[in-house]
């Protein structure tokens, strides 16, 4: 009898926990804000928003950071003197004035009076002359800061510079993560990264490394007010997943979504965009290679005549890309210039024209390994098709990132499909082709009068003459064709929330958020080397 | 020698056993205690082949740590650091006195202790597959149950057929479907995140379980139905019907006890495939469990995360069978410890 | 008819089994008849032999007694088995459990897996003790310790705590039995009880059981295909041929004048281990296997002595050839103390 009643009370505990579980899942189900594209009002209702990153946060020193993720949640929380708007464009943030003498080779820098990080600790300019010394030890960012001969902090909020040559790209690496500022003396503590304070718009309010959620809030020692109060960082690796919750409106914001399946996501709660990345899909070819057909230049351009990039930006990329006609990005880039020939687009007659001059009128075969990511695999195979027009042969071999990295890195390839992003077109072309530069390590090419180039392209001191040595520049670039370009690289994002109060900045990596004033209020400073139209 | 071949075990431990007159040996600490240095052994040579093949595997941790465009006495410094500059032997002799005194090392790229990471994301992961277990058994056993007792023509033929689907869907697609169906469309499970405090965890928990259970409830089930089957076969069930035992009495001792220990010792080892399968379901569902961490240390050559990972998964999955082993041997005296 | 003269014959008659059918109804249509017709008494306190091939129904017939057929799918479609006033043909599964156990015991057929593995022999046996009467913990474990001894088992106390795996064949069996008459049921129905088991154990089974005949005033109905083993102990003897009773009668009776040439040859294809090199001697070709039974006598295929009448019309019925003894032969008069 009694053991009747004991079951009897055991199954029905089993029910009621059941029961009690499930109305609950679905009272805290909607975690996301009730922001909505359509509402305007709705932005006051925005101050605590979602976003889901595509890993969680591995780590916030800019040295070691190298995921995506770690930008995106540093980029906000760091202070800067210089940042980038919405549309890429560099605008003073912690400074007050810069002015830049005539020459152009000495910048005299002025910060906002009495700047506090978020513990209250004044920030002075000595961080400046600190954040450029860990970048020089670090061997960080060598192109550019090898153009800096000294930085002097002349009073607690006056820093000079002290150019080799004139840089264009100044106030671009001003808004760079190069250029995070932090407390001199905190930073010798092994564990500051743990908890950096921030100068910038938003602080940590809470994260413990490790851990997939971040959350920042308004950092009220900023000089401007953060049009949202809270931003919550959740880490959702599965592209699939990300998309959903965005739908079920408990995120607010989703970087990185999948190509295929954006189109049936809700018009009137959701908006979806490609950002471009200043970056351009490559095949880079590995010169050390003497014997292989790759290291005669015609058959290079020949592959490169034989793409049909718009197919491969339109069906591979899903649209979503520009193809390329120049060696540098299209996207955000005030001097671009086509100088592929025939624009870049496919042209089998002069890849015939090429490979017979190459002494190879059949074509011929080499190997090409793919980075494993989304869409870059189908992205090859179409390029394979296009080269089987004209008789060449393609052997794919799609490998992980880090495999693919090590293949570069023992000069173990032929070819290999993989990406380059770079802030300037300064910056991608010595990367690509410079001494020193990862991809010119990587391709062993060694090109002095395309390097004369791209160093005239650097030291331009003025939009005109930059313009001019951008085009010299890629058409050197083409005419060595050890990497060849395919397309711009993009990154498709979706967003509940309405327009202009965060937005994943062109760069892609960088988080933007929106502040009163707008950064973009700010008024420049008179003369060249915003590095941008202003 | 971990795991009893499914089936046979109790027909050969019968077979054994025919014939003998002495008490027979029940399971002792001795036995279980042996089992237990067995397992630690298997767990070592885990750990030793995880350690090589880590590190024979292309690419490495600097690398993928300090990205495309460090400068070579970077790279250096940074291995240097990392404790990687001296040879594999070294290495595994570092490692071997740091296991020694519990410290397994720091993350290569967070700097996040291995221990810190265990700690926090392994809980995770034997939650999951807690729950998976546990509603994978409060579907099955009854299902397989009535199945088998029912007596329903067409029933039997019906089931096998679903369970043949149920194995056979990837357990991504049932995911995301669930996922779609239950987080999206009926709004009654989050899509992400996790909570890890208990009770509070299991309605993160609930879903991705599910998914497990449309996996294992089949095999499971099966082999249940089958063991059910052939129990019902033999005479001890007449036997009981005659000496007339109680309803629940009688299902629980004369049908599914009997046949539990190859579904026990199937379950043990099920579980330790879940260890590692379960990590589709963490990326899916955005738990932050072990799983989760190993994929993205192996994709960074995070070699000490990797290892760490690896060893306790090793200890894990052979202490699983070690229990399986011995439940099915409470539930079973026929089944003997090896 | 001879088979109404058999129900009047004996004031101690316990079981009554009258024209059983018993088949497994397959469709709606479709009937497989597994035995087809069965009459005999068990008497009070008797030890009766039910002998025949495999196949010939005498499991299924053993089943009816203990309500079990439904669990092999079968059921009875016709007859009727008369039992203290009940009709256990026609027993519902509720009433079904104040008749088994308590009333009739049951010995499963093979020593390996009649009893549950997964249960001590304490556990077994205290658990079917137990079952109606309330008892105190302590006098179960006396009770069970009483039954082990009258069952002759060694060191009760330590077979008290065995799984029945750790025990031999003759000792499970032993348990077997002495969970059989726990409840003290009026009969005993030992379905093959020695299967498996070594002829000396054999024969030591077979006299626990006629001990406890003696004893406790059981009747036990000795299910074998073994007339050799069975006939020593038993007081009658009923022969099942294709799911016929073809015989029926006192072991003596069956055993020295059979009636039926299929008992005549069962009787000669006994294994002569006292004479050595005697030829073994088998019954000419298979039994018939169930759903292809010829017309006329199911043993007409195989019988030596056929007549032309013995292969048309229906199943020869039971007929009381001399007094006690019953053959379904239609020229049974003619076989009389045939067999040597």
């Amino acid at each position: 009898m009694s053991r009747r009643v004991v079951q009897l009370v055991v199954a029905g505990a089993a029910l009621a926990i059941v029961g009690a579980a499930l109305p609950q899942t679905a009272a805290t189900a909607a975690v996301g804000t009730n922001c909505s594209i359509k509402n305007q009002l709705a932005a006051s209702n925005c101050q605590a928003v979602v976003m889901a990153t595509v890993s969680k946060v591995a780590n916030l020193n800019p040295m070691k950071a190298r995921a995506v993720t770690d930008y995106q949640v540093a980029y906000p929380m760091q202070g800067l003197l210089w940042r980038f708007d919405a549309n890429l464009i560099p605008r003073m943030d912690l400074l007050i004035k810069q002015d830049v003498s005539k020459d152009g080779l000495t910048i005299y820098q002025q910060l906002k009076p009495n700047l506090k990080y978020s513990d209250g600790t004044p920030l002075l300019a000595q961080d400046v002359v600190t954040a450029w010394q860990k970048q020089v030890e670090a061997k960080q960012s060598s192109a550019f800061f090898a153009k800096v001969s000294n930085v002097v902090a002349t009073s607690p909020t006056t820093v000079t510079w002290t150019l080799k040559t004139p840089m264009p790209d100044f106030n671009w690496l001003m808004a760079n993560q190069a250029m995070y500022l932090n407390p001199t003396e905190s930073l010798k503590s092994a564990t500051y990264w743990n908890a950096p304070v921030s100068a910038g718009p938003m602080m940590i309010k809470s994260w413990t490394p490790g851990s997939d959620t971040m959350v920042q809030v308004a950092n009220p020692n900023y000089w401007a007010k953060p049009k949202v109060q809270q931003i919550t960082y959740q880490a959702i690796p599965d592209a699939a997943t990300r998309k959903l919750a965005l739908q079920a409106g408990q995120v607010d914001y989703v970087f990185d979504l999948a190509y295929q399946g954006v189109t049936d996501l809700d018009k009137n709660t959701i908006k979806w965009f490609a950002h471009a990345l200043p970056g351009t899909y490559q095949l880079t070819t590995n010169m050390a290679k003497t014997t292989s057909p790759l290291y005669n230049v015609k058959n290079r351009q020949a592959i490169s005549a034989a793409i049909d990039r718009a197919k491969v930006a339109k069906v591979g990329f899903f649209g979503t890309v520009l193809p390329s006609c120049a060696q540098t990005f299209i996207k955000g880039n005030p001097y671009h210039q086509c100088v592929l020939p025939n624009e870049g687009k496919q042209d089998l007659v002069l890849a015939k024209k090429l490979l017979a001059e190459a002494g190879n009128p059949s074509g011929f075969s080499f190997e090409t390994i793919v980075w494993a990511r989304p869409a870059w695999p189908e992205a090859a195979q179409l390029i394979a098709q296009d080269l089987a027009k004209v008789g060449i042969t393609m052997n794919i071999t799609v490998k992980q990132d880090t495999v693919a990295i090590a293949d570069l890195n023992s000069g173990n390839f032929e070819m290999q499909f993989s990406g380059n992003n770079a802030p300037t077109p300064y910056l991608q072309l010595a990367n690509w082709f410079g001494t020193g530069g990862a991809w010119q390590n990587w391709s062993k090419v060694n090109d002095p009068g395309l390097i004369a180039a791209i160093d005239r392209l650097g030291s331009a001191s003025n939009p005109i003459t930059a313009k001019a040595a951008l085009k010299t520049a890629n058409i050197a670039a083409y005419n060595s064709s050890v990497h060849i370009p395919i397309a711009d690289r993009a990154v498709i994002s979706g967003t509940r929330l309405p327009a202009g109060l965060l937005v994943a900045t062109t760069p892609g990596e960088w988080l933007y958020v929106a502040t009163t004033p707008l950064l973009s209020a700010q008024r420049g400073p008179t003369g060249f080397n915003t590095g941008a139209k202003s | 020698m971990t795991a009893t071949p499914i089936g046979s075990g109790v027909e050969s431990a019968v077979r054994a056993q025919e014939g003998e007159d002495g008490p027979r040996p029940q399971p002792t600490w001795e036995k279980v205690l042996r089992r237990t240095g067995r397992a630690i052994i298997v767990a070592f040579w885990v750990m030793v082949v995880a350690f090589m093949l880590i590190r024979l595997s292309p690419g490495d941790p600097v690398s993928a740590a300090l990205g495309a465009d460090a400068a070579p006495d970077t790279v250096a410094a940074a291995r240097k650091a990392l404790g990687l500059d001296v040879d594999p032997l070294t290495q595994f002799w570092n490692y071997l006195t740091g296991l020694f005194r519990g410290d397994l090392g720091a993350s290569l790229i967070s700097g996040v202790p291995v221990t810190e990471m265990l700690r926090t994301n392994m809980p995770v992961t034997l939650w999951l597959i807690f729950t998976s277990v546990t509603m994978t058994l409060v579907i099955s056993l009854p299902l397989a149950m009535f199945i088998a007792m029912a007596r329903i023509p067409g029933l039997p033929y019906l089931f096998r057929t679903l369970t043949a689907i149920g194995l056979a869907l990837p357990s991504f697609l049932v995911a995301l479907i669930l996922l779609y169906q239950f987080g999206l469309i009926w709004q009654v499970a989050p899509i992400f995140g996790y909570d890890p405090t208990f009770p509070a965890n299991l309605q993160y928990l609930w879903l991705p379980s599910l998914v497990n259970c449309v996996v294992l409830v089949p095999v499971l089930s099966r082999v249940l139905y089958s063991s059910i089957l052939d129990t019902l076969e033999e005479e001890f069930v007449e036997t009981g019907v005659v000496r007339g035992v109680r309803w629940n009495r009688f299902y629980w001792l004369y049908v599914l006890r009997p046949s539990l220990a190859p579904t026990v010792v199937l379950l043990s080892y099920m579980m330790g495939v879940m260890v590692g399968s379960t990590v589709i379901l963490e990326i899916i569902f955005a738990l932050p469990g072990i799983g989760r961490e190993l994929v993205t240390a192996v994709t960074m050559r995070d070699y000490p995360v990797v290892q760490g990972i690896i060893l306790v998964f090793g200890i894990l999955v052979v202490f699983l069978s070690l229990i399986g082993d011995i439940v099915a041997s409470l539930l079973d005296p026929r089944v003997r410890l090896t | 008819m001879s088979v109404n003269a058999m129900a009047s014959e004996s004031s101690d008659v316990l079981v009554e089994i009258r024209d059983l059918v018993i088949g497994i109804q397959r469709t709606r249509k479709d009937r497989l008849l597994i035995v087809e017709s069965a009459n005999f008494d068990i008497r009070r306190a008797e030890i009766l032999g039910l002998v025949g091939e495999s196949g010939s129904g005498k499991t299924m017939v053993c089943r009816s007694l203990i309500g079990t057929l439904k669990r092999r799918s079968a059921s009875i479609f016709a007859g009727t088995i008369k039992f203290d006033g009940m009709d256990l043909a026609k027993l519902e599964e509720r009433q079904w459990r104040s008749v088994r156990g308590s009333r009739i015991g049951y010995v499963p057929q093979s020593a390996l897996t009649g009893a549950n593995p997964v249960m001590t022999v304490g556990k077994q046996l205290g658990e079917a003790i137990r079952r109606n009467r309330k008892r105190k913990e302590k006098d179960v474990r006396r009770r069970v310790m009483e039954l082990l001894e009258l069952v002759h088992i060694r060191r009760p106390e330590v077979v008290y705590d065995q799984y029945p795996h750790q025990l031999s064949g003759g000792m499970r069996q032993r348990v077997m039995i002495a969970a059989a008459i726990t409840q003290d049921p009026d009969i005993v129905v030992a379905d093959e009880p020695t299967t498996g088991l070594d002829v000396t154990v054999q024969a030591e089974i077979m006299k626990l059981l006629k001990e406890i005949r003696s004893e406790l005033k059981m009747s036990v109905i000795l299910v074998s295909h073994d007339l050799a083993l069975i006939d020593e102990v038993c007081d009658r003897l009923v022969v099942m041929h294709a799911g016929t009773c073809v015989e029926v009668g006192s072991v003596s009776a069956v055993a020295r004048t059979p009636l039926h040439p299929y008992t005549i040859a069962l009787n000669r294809s006994r294994i002569d281990i006292s004479t050595p090199g005697a030829p073994l001697i088998t019954i000419k070709g298979n039994p018939p296997a169930v759903g292809e039974w010829p017309a006329g006598c199911r043993f007409s295929d195989r019988c030596d002595f056929v007549q032309q009448d013995c292969t048309v019309g229906r199943n020869p019925v039971l007929v009381e050839v001399r007094p006690n003894h019953w053959s379904a032969c239609l020229h049974a008069e003619r076989l009389g103390g045939t067999s040597e």
